[in-house]
């Protein structure tokens, strides 16, 4: 009798303390606030934005004019730190003086300006700090990768033009060293000394001439980075005198 | 009024100031007969089970009366924060409302602004275009005024030695006359004559290569 007093009593306390189980609490304060403590990412990357908006591809740009004694040229360059851009050899060669002009028509000082032995590739000093520079491709590219070209064909306006890199071959005017690159991109006279870039933003070559089929021609960026690495490769620019007539 | 006392059995007991009859005690009760056979023991098993269940419906009671009042403080509680938290949604409400008409005002002003600043770049990449072709039409300027001035200089220089041979032609031929006239040569006629032929050639040179410097 007694033990089924005790089954009772504890089946009682069993069902009492599983429904204290399912009972709904107490409701907590309200909350005062709403935000979430973890901010949400930015839908803009800063890093891409400068002042004026214009973006990294053009802002590394630059504008080189050759004074020659008896000739006046143009050609394009690209920065690879804040005072140092690329170009051809054939851009600074045989100048009188050079000049410089960024994507915004600022003018900068040419400090020293040298010319590779083995390749159409120039070197060029500058006093003022370029706000862009893009980073070099750890490879070369491979054919059918996209490819962009920034530079001033013709001398004009700077013009961002995209194509593909169709394949390697021999370099048709016998001035580099190894092999060089065919791309799809439309090119110009003005245009060389030109980043070639790849999608990443990253320089893939040195656009330096075109054939016949409008197709541009690219020192790899393999070239260019085996020639920085050797200080005895770049020789100084020689610059040309103006002799009197007689 | 007398003193009664009753006792067990019930039978009355005079004590006191009486003037009755003594009667003697009688024994409370009569000691239970040593032979009678003893009866089973008392069944009290329903009496424990009706104050069992009687515990535990009471126990029962009190519990349910707690669960019941824990529910109605939870749902007045519940219903409180309902309140409250549907005046914090009303709130939230108008200040979404309030920031989407801002967000949209935002956006209109963010997509003129793009689109001026479009507008500036383009205008931005054009100035720059116009002043690198005005610096490369200064430079051919610059480069076409030195080469007129070179063009000059030599122009200048071909005519003072245009002139130095036409003096010396001059003295010649002078000369000339007075031997003719005369009858007798001047000495050193001859040196004269390979002085300016030479001077005459530079000067022809001179002319040349100006004239060539011109027809480029």
């Amino acid at each position: 009798m007694r033990r089924r007093g005790l089954l009772v009593a504890s089946l009682t306390a069993t069902v009492v303390l599983a429904s204290c189980g399912v009972l709904p609490p107490m409701p907590g304060p309200v909350p005062t606030n709403y935000i979430p403590s973890v901010a949400p990412p930015p839908t803009l990357d800063p890093a891409i934005l400068s002042a004026d908006g214009m973006d990294a591809t053009r802002r590394m740009a630059v504008r080189i004019r050759n004074v020659g004694c008896d000739s006046l040229s143009t050609g394009t360059g690209f920065a690879i730190d804040p005072n140092t851009l690329i170009t051809n050899k054939h851009v600074v060669a045989d100048s009188q003086y050079l000049q410089i002009q960024t994507y915004d028509g600022h003018d900068v000082t040419v400090t020293a300006a040298s010319m590779a032995t083995l390749a159409d590739l120039a070197v060029v000093r500058i006093t003022e700090q370029l706000p862009s520079f893009p980073q070099l491709s750890e490879e070369d590219p491979a054919p059918g990768e996209t490819v962009v070209v920034v530079g001033y064909p013709n001398g004009g306006e700077l013009t961002v033009t995209q194509g593909e890199v169709i394949r390697s071959t021999r370099d048709p005017l016998n001035e580099n060293l190894g092999l060089v690159f065919l791309t799809s991109a439309a090119v110009e006279p003005g245009s060389s000394g030109s980043a070639a870039l790849n999608s990443a933003g990253e320089v893939i070559g040195v656009v330096y001439a075109k054939n016949q089929r409008n197709q541009s021609l690219l020192v790899p960026v393999s070239t260019l980075r085996m020639l920085l690495a050797d200080v005895t490769a770049f020789v100084p620019v020689g610059t040309c005198e103006v002799e009197p007539i007689n | 009024m007398p003193l009664v006392s009753t006792n067990v059995a019930g039978s009355p007991i005079l004590s006191g100031m009486t003037d009755g009859p003594q009667v003697s005690p009688i024994p409370n009760a009569a000691p239970p007969p040593s032979d009678l056979p003893s009866g089973p023991p008392p069944n009290n098993e329903p009496r424990m089970v009706a104050r069992v269940w009687l515990i535990a419906a009471i126990a029962a009671l009190f519990v349910v009366s707690g669960l019941a009042g824990y529910l109605l403080n939870a749902a007045s509680q519940w219903q409180m924060h309902s309140a409250q938290m549907d005046q914090v949604n009303i709130d939230l409400g108008a200040e979404v409302a309030t920031l989407r008409t801002d967000l949209a005002g935002t956006q209109a002003e963010l997509d003129a602004v793009r689109s001026q600043l479009s507008t500036a770049q383009e205008r931005i990449i054009e100035l720059a275009n116009e002043k690198a072709q005005i610096g490369d039409q200064r430079e051919y300027q610059r480069q076409l005024t030195d080469y007129q001035t070179r063009v000059t200089d030599a122009a200048r220089l071909v005519a003072v030695r245009l002139e130095e041979c036409i003096v010396g032609q001059q003295e010649i031929i002078s000369l000339l006359a007075t031997a003719l006239n005369s009858g007798q040569t001047s000495p050193g006629i001859d040196d004269l004559i390979q002085q300016v032929d030479t001077v005459c050639g530079i000067a022809a040179e001179a002319h040349d290569n100006l004239q060539e410097e011109i027809g480029r």
